[in-house]
Parts: C-alpha cells; structure tokens; sequence
C-alpha cells in the first residue's frame, strides 16, 4: 500500500482558496431507503459544504448509486430530507433540481453534434439564442474541444466524450454535480489525467461535487472529504487522511488501505498509556487518546507501514520470523509470523545499501508511533 | 467512413442454403414474370401492356388509390402504434407478456377470419353502424363496406402490430439514462420526448412504415372481401386480369408496375433510414 503522502489530494486546498465560493451546500438528513423490504439505505446524514468536493466510497451493492438518485430527485427516499442551500428539495423534480449528472457511460445525446449536446440544457431553459452560442463556446473553450464542436458522440474518444458530459453539465450552472463512477470505463493512463482535469475544472467552477466511486485510491486523490459506505450506511465521513489514519470502524479500517488486524486483550490502563497483551505473544503500548472499546476483547488494526522492525527484543514489541520477503517499487513487503495462525504484513522503506530481512530471522516488530494503530471491539 | 464486412466467409456460407431456395423460388419467377410483361399480344417483345396501362384513366385511378391506400394505412398504423409501443415500453414487466399477446393477436389469426370479422362491424347494419347511431352520431347508417374507407379502417387494423414491433425494438436500445440526462438538463416530459425518444425511434418507425406500405399496398385477401369488386387496387387488378381474363402478359407488367411503385418507396424510406441510423452509433 502506499504511504500517506501519496495519497494526499491532487490539488492543494489553497488553490481552491482564491476562487469566489459559487457553490451551494447540500444536507442529507435522515435518509433511509427500501427497495420492498431490503433496506437500501439508513440514517444517511451527511453535511456538504459549498464548493465541496465530496465521494462516496464503499463497495459495489452498498448503496451509492441509490443515494445520488435520490440527491438528484429520480427516486423518492422512503423518508428522509434533502436540501440545498437549506432549501428542501424533495417536492422538485429532477428537471428542476439543478442538480448535473455525469453518467458513467456519459450519457451523450448520440444523434446530437458535442455543440447540440452542450447546448441542450441552455435551450431547455429558453435561453436567448446569443447566449447559447456564447456559454456553449465558453464551455468548448474550458474543456478544449472546439475543434471538435461538429463532432458526433460515436466520433469521440472515451476521454473526449467525458469532457463533453462535463461541459454539458457545467453549462447550466447546475448547483451540486453528482458523478457517478465516471472513470471507470476509461483505461489507466487516461484515468488519472481525467481526474485531475475534471477535479480542476470542477474546482475552478467552484460546484459542488459528489463522485461515487468504489476506488479508494481515486477517491483518495481527488476528495476533500470522503463518505465511506457499507450495505447502506455510512460508516465514516471525513477527510483523506482522517480516513485513512484514524478509522472510525472495523470495515473503513479494512476497505481503505491495507491492514493487519491482531486480536488483543487490554491488560492495563493507567493515566497515560494502555498496555495491550496481542494474543498471538507481545505487549504493545498505546497513547491513552487512542479510543478503546469498552470490552476488553479488542482487535488492534495496524497499517503495514506503522510496524518498525528491530533486531533485539523491547519491553513493547511482537516477535515474529520472516517468511516472505518481496520488492514492491518503493517499498519491501515482509511477511511475518507472530505465532502458528497468524501473520503480518509489514512494509519497510527500500534503502539502497541496506540489507533487506532474511527468511526465518527472528525480528521485533515496534509500532512506529504509540499512535499508529487503532482499536475495534472483537465481536466474534 | 468504412465499410464493414457483414459477413466473414465462413458465416456467410451458412446463408447458402436460403440463397438456394431463394433463388429457386422467388427470383427466378420474377425473371419469367418480368419477361412475360413484355410480350406483345404477336409474341414478339414490346412496350405494349405497360402502354395500355398508362393511357387507361380507370387502371391509373387504380394505381393512384393503392398509393393512397398505402400512404393512409401507414399513416393510420403509425399514429395508433407508436402511443401503444410507447405503453408497452413503460409497461411493468409483469404485464408485458398479456400485452404482448394482445398486440399480436391480429396476426394470429388467419386474414380470412379477420376480414369477415370487418365485415360483420362494417356492414350497414353492422356494429359501427349501431354504435354511433345509438350514440346519436349519425342519423343514417354511413356507407363502409365496399368502401376506401372500410378498406382503409381494416387494413390499419390488420398491420397495425407490424408498426408496433419495430417501434418497442427501437425504444428499448434507447439508453434510459440519456431520458434521465435530459431531466438533469432542465427538459421536461415533451421536450425528452421530442428531442430525444422520437429522433432515437426513427429506424423502428421506418422499418414499421417500410413493412405496412409494403404489405398493405400487396394486400389482396382484405381489399377484395371489404371492397367486394367496388373498389379496385392493384393486387385486385392483377388477379382479375391475370386469372379471371387470362391476360397473362397485361396482369405481369401491373405486377412490375406494382413492384417498382414498393420498391420507389423502399429506396426513399431506406435513405431516409440510413441518414437517421448514421449518429446512432
Ligand atoms: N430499482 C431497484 N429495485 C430493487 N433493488 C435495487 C434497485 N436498485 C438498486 N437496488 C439494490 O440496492 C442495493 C444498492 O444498489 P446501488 O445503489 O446500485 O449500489 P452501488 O451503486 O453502491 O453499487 C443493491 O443491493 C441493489 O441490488
Ligand atoms: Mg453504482
């Protein structure tokens, strides 16, 4: 898995900061859905500011699609409220919500030029015929497809008909944008192009965005705050790093990033530390601002790279052997046996000079700060 | 813009065996029939039938109506069709199989059986007759049997699920979302329906009316029963030169002028068709 800094937002937060907030806010109060008796989704409360630039991260099935219907008015929600700039919206339909949608297949009016396309929100709205042309040149310009204006959709590479999607979207001024896992029909090279020019368009708009996507590494790079959803709940809402470094539960811990989980036991708590026994062999000790679970059984989660290895014994390591040794680019990838069922895996940083573990050494594994780990209640 | 080969050789010989029977069948009594209509009255060739045809008042008449006949069923079936493939497009899945069944319940019966059924509704004291005199529309039972009209009203009956089925065909390759787009857009119901879902149907509602012309204007069974020998059009023509007169040679060259008459249609339909096909993909 990657460290953190890899992981941090394509375009820093002071760039957006220059920009005049044009956006407007979303609140999801109270959502909850059933399709006849499966509940799709509940108790969705999510808060968006304007401008925003928001996903919806979580595994296929677990609702995200669901959701941006019902922000975008296609589907009622069985209860539950929605609004924009405070304003609730459920009693509007989607053709008067003002909320865009790029589509994942974009959704391009195939018998229309990329000019007509772009265009056909701006006529839906009666606006005077000068004015189109202006706006629809305008949004050319953005996504840099005026030489392409006559084009038809079939005549269009994936990432050019992305562009058109967004510039038909954009050109009505839409108040939130909701993509729907708009990168994934597009190869990998191309992927990561589109998604930092989409999140700078997209940014120097100011609109508030809201991507689905259930690839953490995407949502990771182009998101201000991530929303992580599993079977129609939101487990955690927060920043890339929040996310990432302080997971509030079991399955973000574990659909985000990589990450060992170590059934434990807490032995002692005082004042400024807990001492947890791992049940595998080892003592670790945590900094008390680390939450613990109420019951004692506990499953201590520790990303690959928050392990540090040493050569001798401490008063809080786990010892362990070498059983795996792999190069990955940056990093070396250890597997480690802490006891006759359980491994870990550990990264370390790749030194040039440096002589990697060797198979069946005995090492210590250290956790590389009293911080760099977290705790969930075993429940099994 | 590139040809695509339809076929690769292997494939293509699969066809061979409908090629065959194809060629057996159908363009080799076309040949003969084609050169019988040239056979002059001495036997040698000449332009004779299709000369008489054209300086006869009565047979362009003919001619003139079966284009009318044809031109008003199509028109007929496209205006009740398409609002029934629509509803049968929206239609809940578990009742699109009765709908179905209910939509091709006229070509589930034999032409005869339907015909005589017209009769029966269109005859002077028949159930239209009744129905709107009940209703005080009309005082006097209004002449349909043996009429243009009664013709037109059961011919639009009987084609009618041709024009439908290609009509659902076409609105169900229509990408939901983009209906969805244009909502997301500011369009409403009319402008989806107008911008988007009529212009993406135009292949179905070519092929529809493509099929009802063709069949209506080579219909014989409905024309001869509803028009009794009152109304005349071209198939009718045909048989009665061809197997009431023994006019062989006359009743071939009206099969050609019929013939070319579908197929000016066909070609300006098809070029129609391609240019509405060319940006769906
Ligand atoms: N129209 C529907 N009727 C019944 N169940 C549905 C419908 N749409 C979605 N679902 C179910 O709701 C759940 C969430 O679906 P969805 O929102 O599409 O998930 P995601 O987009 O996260 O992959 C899935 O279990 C799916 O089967
Ligand atoms: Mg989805």
């Amino acid at each position: 898995m990657e460290s953190v800094e890899q992981i941090s937002p394509l375009i820093a937060p002071s760039a957006t900061q220059a920009i005049p907030h044009v956006g407007h806010s979303l609140a999801l109060e109270q959502i909850m859905h059933r399709f006849g008796a499966m509940v799709a989704l509940q108790n969705i409360n999510l808060n968006i500011k304007p401008g925003e630039f928001v996903s919806l991260l979580g595994p296929s099935g677990c609702g995200k699609t669901t959701l941006l219907r019902i922000i975008s008015g296609f589907l009622t929600p069985t209860s539950g409220q929605i609004r924009i700039d405070g304003q609730p919206v459920s009693a509007l339909p989607p053709n008067q919500r003002g909320v865009g949608i790029v589509f994942q297949n974009y959704a391009l009016f195939p018998h229309m030029s990329v000019w007509d396309n772009i265009a056909y929100g701006l006529r839906a709205k009666g606006t005077a015929r000068g004015r189109v042309s202006n706006k629809v040149g305008e949004m050319l310009e953005l996504v840099q497809l005026g030489h392409l204006a006559k084009r038809y959709p079939s005549e269009l590479s994936g990432g050019q008909q992305q562009r058109v999607a967004i510039a038909r979207a954009l050109a009505v001024e839409p108040k939130l944008m909701l993509l729907d896992e708009p990168f994934s029909a597009l190869d990998k090279n191309l992927r990561l192009d589109m998604q930092i020019e989409i999140r700078r368009l997209l940014t120097e708009q100011g609109v508030t965005a809201i991507l689905v996507t259930h690839d953490q590494e995407e949502a990771m790079s182009m998101s201000d705050r991530i929303a992580v959803m599993s079977q129609g709940e939101i487990h955690q809402f927060g920043s890339p790093s929040q996310i990432y470094d302080q997971p509030s539960t079991l399955f973000v811990s574990t659909f985000v990033g990589t990450c060992n989980l170590l059934p434990a036991q807490v032995i002692e708590q005082d004042s400024a530390s807990h001492l947890i026994q791992v049940l595998g062999g080892g003592r670790l000790l945590l900094a008390k601002d680390i939450s613990l679970p109420s019951d004692r059984h506990i499953l201590i989660a520790v990303r690959p790279e928050n392990f540090r290895v040493q050569s001798e014994p401490s008063s809080h390591c786990i010892p362990g052997t070498v059983e795996i040794c792999l190069p990955l680019g940056a990093v070396m990838t250890y597997e480690i046996r802490i006891a006759p069922d359980t491994k870990v895996k550990v990264t370390q940083p790749r030194i040039p000079g440096v002589a990697p573990l060797a198979l069946g050494e005995t090492i210590y594994l250290e956790l590389a700060s009293s911080r760099a780990c977290s705790l969930f209640p075993a429940n099994r | 813009m590139k040809i695509p080969k339809l076929f690769a050789p292997r494939e293509s010989q699969l066809a061979l065996p409908l090629a065959i029977f194809l060629h057996l069948f159908y363009v080799a009594p076309l040949i003969v029939l084609l050169a019988s209509s040239f056979q002059s009255r001495e036997g040698g060739v000449s332009l004779g039938q299709y000369l008489q045809f054209f300086q006869d008042a009565v047979n362009l008449k003919v001619l003139a109506d079966t284009f009318w006949l044809g031109v008003q069923v199509t028109i007929g079936c496209l205006i009740l069709g398409y609002p029934v493939a629509y509803l049968y497009h929206y239609t809940p899945a578990k009742w699109k199989g009765i709908l179905t069944f209910l939509i091709l319940l006229p070509l589930l019966t034999s032409s005869v059986v339907r015909t005589f059924g017209w009769v029966v509704i269109l005859g002077r004291q028949g159930l239209m007759n009744s129905f709107l005199q009940s209703f005080g529309l009309i005082e006097e039972p209004i002449r349909l049997l043996f009429t243009h009209k009664g013709v037109m009203i059961a011919m639009t009956q009987i084609w009618l699920p041709l024009m439908i089925l290609p009509i659902i065909a076409s609105l169900a390759q229509i990408d939901p979302r983009l209906a969805a787009a244009s909502a997301s857009l500011g369009g409403g119901a009319w402008r989806t329906f107008w911008q988007i879902t009529l212009p993406l149907t135009l292949p179905g509602i070519i092929s529809g009316c493509l099929l009802v012309f063709a069949l209506t204007v080579s219909s014989f069974v409905t024309p001869s029963i509803i028009g009794g020998g009152q109304v005349m059009y071209m198939p009718t023509l045909i048989y009665q030169q061809g197997v009431v007169l023994l006019n062989r040679p006359f009743a071939a060259a009206i099969s050609a002028i019929l013939l070319v008459m579908v197929l000016i249609v066909v070609f300006a339909f098809s070029a129609l068709g391609q240019r509405s096909r060319e940006y769906v993909r």
